[in-house]
């Protein structure tokens, strides 16, 4: 009823959200709430959730204590037939009661008057938000004792037909007695511990704020405000944090009247796409305003004899070339979260992507941006000519992550369709094997479009997932993308086959359908989903390595695995030397966190010690600020920090970010003094 | 400002040996002659230069080849010149990373040679590359016509050292191709003119060579006929790597024969047997009304070709000509051509050299040439006729009265607060970069 059951994928994010990470088995079950949620899902007719992280928030109110749970559930283009199938097809409208359902129906099916839903439902972009359950197990009226379920799924879930009668034992679900008592002995302090001692904001800045957005255009409902703590990369790592309000602009006066008011109060400000972000740039450090743009999704312009498109910063990347291929045209980033991020998120964080390697990163497609400094001006920068006199603003402001300014248009780049294209699928006996095939076909004076490799546990997963293809016996499989004129892509085609072979490549495939290529990429951009078959968590790394020190770098992630007693999985970007090793764990097995932490700093290292670096295209955020020493010196940083300064002198834009603790605001200048010290050997604590 | 914690800044002018000051007039800047010039060897020792000099309040201004030097406003001061040209080594080569690692003062022609043992090329336009060296490409920020291939050299560059009037040296980036750790310092410093800090050293990705690579050339009666053939062809999916429409007196400098035509440069760089079809292909775009339709099929013969078109980009100080470079959309340089040959009818050989596959417009006027008042109207003129307008090389007399850049615009209050972070004391390039900072 739900779902229908023919449908063979449907995307679902449960965003949690977050006070306290729960590390404890449900006491009703005695096992860890993830196999609770793997439950829970079958109240949308899916056989399995393959991938969750998961925690428990707390809210408080002098009466009651409502336990909640918040996720979202997000359709993409493609599978916008499982609304049709509803007769519901009307954008947000229909998203909103495809939420009412569900949660009516889970409610209905937990147990009918023993469960509440909260209000707040959201339809924000495609997402659909939704606060949803606990249940009263006992106690007085005024004072329930009450059970709940929370979720946090980034994943693929395969929906089959999950059969009449599921399980729903695993709801019952008991919150550790003891974090219990504690949030009932004190909930005020207990809460304000909890939430970082984020300071109520004053009534006057939210009047501002209204006056500003619109009652429609800001959120500060706590339970509202849940879903914006986090972003896509792993609580454990990056953290999480409540901003005090969060406001939706439609336009980029009032983007720029949301940052002058921020001034005046002095509140930071966070802009935040779709939260696809891997490093927590989109979190609200320090809380504050949080501009999310999702509303600004418009495409302003389409310019096909200039090549460019002028798009608002919401517009999710994929929609950009769905909307434009058709004409003979695309915008070249494809990042693999490219079905939900948005560009303007791919501006702050000069998002990559498979086809970098011939096509450049987002900075080389951003001709010009409309732009809120932190001074409060709204500018545009850049243009469809180059060369614009003056420092290149726009170059400086893609991958500044938001802490130099807010982007309110983007001016992209459209790229020409290339007239022919073809997809090479490779296996390898070994990972050294494909290795030496990828130096080869650089070294033949080919440049694919795209070099991608999968080691075996990869494909495993991935073919467990979706069959896309991929012999399970291979060591390691090259996918290859060749793309441009007619008689080029022949010519190259023929040659990197010859090379595959010399170096052991069992059965070149080479996909003549754009079926077929679909599937072979399918495969590729979920990858990181499917590896839910093999545990329930992972930590994604992006490291850089000179091309060649590929092969080296994989025998160290390797013995790293075995030191550290991790599964690590390994899909990357092999023609520009972007490693993305995933250390599958499962967060709850004692110490294993811990672990992999360990595990993830030594790969830095390693990755610097051989001319790397350690992001390549996820950005720095919260999650490797600290890192950021590993390549830099404090000289280094105070130039980058005098960059910040010139910008955003009050930092108050997207605060906390980039910088190693203790060197942002106005900590700059006794970095510089240290570094001076450091020089003569004086080391300065 | 303050020397460093147990260092001691000797006196600029001790620092200075005679040899360092033999020839200082080769480096005046717009009729302005140095002081002193100095041509460090190591980057330890332009340290120490640098920090002497601004120590002793002089200001500096970095030369490379040369060949760039045209542009830029008229300097407040200039006390030193720091010739980089010493600074040339090749750090770091790695073929099959397909990056390189050099020192500013490497001449592009140099790097070349080098990359072509290896069938790699750095793709940038340059317009004397035996003379023109790395840092002074960057700092000046000049990209011709192959940018619509291959991207302008700032998608090319991955990492830099640069040193702060301290004489220190901070890096960004890095040595692999792809890099999101840490602000992209790289972008600020290229086209800033050395304004912000001396580029020390760049570190860039190379591409492998072209296999191949023929011109397609072709003339037309009007700028209307060879607009449109540019456009289309732009618009292909045939993948060339550079467009350019030349009027008849540009034309004329290259082939020597002025037929009172424009004509066509189209550049095609494929594998062997695809360039060839490829280049037919461009001949059936650029259709009937063509005519002298010659396809350049040496790749030495088609390469000498743009080394050529490219002179449109020279800078010098010492040009015979005013050059100055609009910025307009490929759909509308037609349009400004046009309006440009209009206004300029008096003016006898007044070059065009339209790059549609950058969508910039060069022109170059003899300086002897008779404008009446060009001064900020008549520069205002003209720069209507594009998105922005930046006199690239022009005498004394002219630049007094104009920004070279057209003077402050949108975001310049960002660009002064650099400054003043980077250069508080304005010891490098003082007055020379836009808005006369």
């Amino acid at each position: 009823m739900l779902v229908d059951r023919r449908a063979e994928h449907i995307e679902i994010f449960f965003i949690n959200v977050v006070y306290i990470p729960l590390k404890c088995k449900s006491p009703v079950l005695g096992r860890p709430f993830l196999d609770v949620l793997r439950l829970e899902g079958r109240f949308f007719g899916i056989e399995e959730v393959v991938f969750i992280q998961y925690h428990i928030r707390f809210d408080v109110d002098p009466v009651r204590i409502d336990l909640l749970l918040s996720f979202r559930v997000r359709a993409f283009p493609d599978n916008r037939g499982v609304f049709k199938r509803f007769g519901r097809n009307r954008g947000d409208a229909a998203e909103r009661l495809l939420a009412s359902d569900v949660v009516d129906d889970l409610v209905a099916r937990l147990h009918p008057g023993r469960f509440f839903s909260l209000p707040g439902l959201h339809s924000l972009n495609r997402e659909v938000v939704f606060p949803c359950c606990g249940e009263i197990l006992g106690g007085a009226d005024d004072d329930p004792v009450v059970r709940f379920l929370c979720g946090h799924v980034y994943t693929s879930i395969s929906c089959t037909n999950p059969g009449p009668d599921y399980d729903t034992r695993g709801l019952r679900v008991g919150l550790a007695s003891g974090i219990l008592s504690e949030a009932s002995s004190d909930p005020a302090s207990f809460l304000k511990a909890c939430n970082g001692g984020t300071s109520v904001a004053p009534r006057q800045l939210r009047e501002r704020l209204v006056e500003a957005v619109g009652l429609d255009g800001i959120l500060d409902d706590p339970y509202d405000l849940l879903v914006y703590e986090y972003d896509a990369s792993d609580e454990a790592v990056a953290g999480s944090h409540q901003p005090d309000f969060v406001v939706l602009p439609t336009t980029s006066q009032q983007v720029a009247e949301v940052v002058r008011i921020a001034r005046d109060f002095n509140v930071p400000v966070t802009p935040r796409g779709a939260g696809t972000g891997l490093a927590g740039g989109a979190i609200a450090a320090r809380g504050g305003i949080m501009v999310v743009l999702t509303r600004m999704t418009k495409i302003l312009e389409l310019n096909y004899l200039d090549r460019y498109a002028i798009v608002e910063p919401g517009l999710i990347n994929l929609d950009l070339s769905t909307k434009t291929t058709p004409d003979g045209y695309f915008f070249a980033p494809d990042p693999s979260s490219q079905k939900a991020c948005t560009i303007g998120g791919n501006v702050a964080n000069n998002s990559g992507g498979p086809h970098c390697l011939k096509y450049g990163v987002t900075s080389n497609h951003i001709l010009g941006l409309e732009v809120v400094l932190p001074n409060g001006e709204l500018i545009w920068v850049g243009g469809a000519s180059p060369e614009t006199p003056g420092v290149d603003l726009t170059g400086v402001l893609v991958g500044s992550e938001g802490t130099l300014g807010i982007v309110t248009k983007a001016m992209v780049r459209l790229t020409r369709n290339p007239e022919d294209v073809n997809v090479l699928m490779a296996p390898f006996p070994t990972i050294d094997s494909a290795s030496g095939a990828v130096s080869a076909i650089i070294a033949a004076g080919i440049l694919p479009a795209a070099l991608e490799m999968m080691d075996a546990l990869t494909i495993q997963a991935v073919e467990a997932a979706f069959s896309a293809g991929y012999p399970l016996d291979a060591g390691a499989v090259l996918l290859i993308e060749i793309d441009g004129l007619a008689e080029a892509v022949a010519e190259s085609t023929d040659e990197i086959v010859a090379i595959c072979k010399q170096h052991d490549a069992v059965d070149v495939r080479v996909a003549t359908s754009k079926a077929e290529r679909d599937l072979l990429w399918l495969g590729r951009k979920a990858a990181f989903g499917a590896m839910g078959r093999l545990t329930p968590n992972y930590y994604l790394q992006d490291t850089v390595v000179p091309r060649t020190m590929l092969p080296k770098t994989l025998n160290r992630v390797g013995e790293i695995a075995r030191d550290y007693k991790l599964q690590i999985a390994n899909v990357f970007h092999a023609g520009d030397g972007n490693l993305h090793p995933l250390i599958l764990f499962d967060r709850y097995k004692p110490g294993e966190l811990e672990r992999v932490l360990n595990a993830g700093t030594e790969m830095l290292h390693w990755c610097v010690d051989v001319g790397g670096a350690i992001s390549g295209e996820h950005g720095i955020g919260l999650e490797k600020k600290d890192h950021l020493t590993m390549m830099y010196s404090p000289d280094d940083l105070a130039a980058m920090a005098g960059l910040k300064q010139s910008f955003d002198p009050l930092q108050y834009f997207n605060p906390d970010k980039i910088f190693p603790s203790g060197t942002g605001c106005g900590e700059i200048d006794s970095l510089k003094e240290h570094a001076k010290w450091e020089k003569i050997g004086i080391h300065v604590v | 400002m303050s020397s460093e914690p147990g260092t001691t800044t000797r006196p600029f002018s001790e620092l200075l040996t005679t040899a360092e000051t033999r020839d200082p007039e080769r480096f005046a800047v717009d009729e302005r002659t140095p002081a002193s010039v100095v041509r460090p060897a190591s980057v330890a020792e332009l340290s120490e230069l640098v920090r002497s000099a601004h120590a002793d309040d002089l200001s500096m201004i970095p030369w490379g080849g040369g060949t760039q030097m045209g542009l830029g406003n008229l300097p407040d001061r200039f006390d030193a010149g720091i010739d980089m040209t010493e600074l040339n080594e090749v750090l770091r080569y790695d073929p099959d990373d397909m990056t390189m690692s050099v020192q500013t003062g490497c001449r592009l022609q140099d790097l070349n040679q080098m990359l072509g043992e290896n069938r790699q090329v750095l793709p940038v336009d340059a317009v004397d590359p035996g003379q023109a060296t790395i840092g002074g490409v960057t700092a000046t920020g000049t990209s011709g016509p192959r940018r619509l291939g291959y991207g302008p050299l700032r998608d090319l560059i991955i990492g830099m050292s640069v040193m702060a009037t301290d004489g220190t040296v901070t890096k960004a980036g890095g040595q692999v191709v792809k890099n999101v750790t840490g602000f992209d310092m790289m972008r600020m410093h290229h086209g800033a003119m050395g304004s912000l800090g001396l580029i020390i050293s760049i570190n860039f990705k190379v591409i492998p060579k072209p296999q191949s690579e023929r011109t397609v050339i072709a003339t037309f009666d009007s700028l209307d006929q060879a607009d449109t053939a540019a456009k289309e062809i732009v618009q292909s999916q045939l993948g060339v790597t550079a467009v350019v429409v030349l009027n008849a007196a540009a034309s004329a400098e290259i082939s020597e024969t002025d037929d009172g035509r424009w004509a066509i440069s189209v550049r095609c760089e494929a594998p062997p047997s695809a360039v060839v079809r490829q280049a037919e292909r461009v001949v059936e775009y650029i259709g009937d009304q063509a005519q002298d339709v010659v396809i350049e099929d040496s790749t030495e013969r088609s390469e000498a070709r743009w080394v050529a078109i490219c002179a449109a980009m020279d800078q010098r100080p010492t040009s015979p000509d005013i050059a100055i470079r609009l910025g307009q959309a490929a759909s509308k340089l037609g349009a400004c051509a046009k309006s440009l040959s209009d206004a300029l009818t008096s003016v006898e050989n007044a070059r065009l050299t339209l790059d549609y596959g950058s969508g910039l417009c060069y022109l170059r006027i003899p300086r002897g040439a008779a404008i009446t008042g060009f001064d900020s109207g008549f520069l205002d003129s003209l720069s209507r006729h594009g998105d922005h307008c930046t006199v690239m090389t022009a005498p004394v007399e002219i630049k007094q009265h104009v920004d070279v850049f057209g003077g402050a615009r949108a975001g310049f209050s960002m660009i002064e607060a650099l400054k003043a972070n980077f250069d508080p004391d304005r010891v490098l390039n003082p007055g020379r970069y836009i808005g006369r900072l």
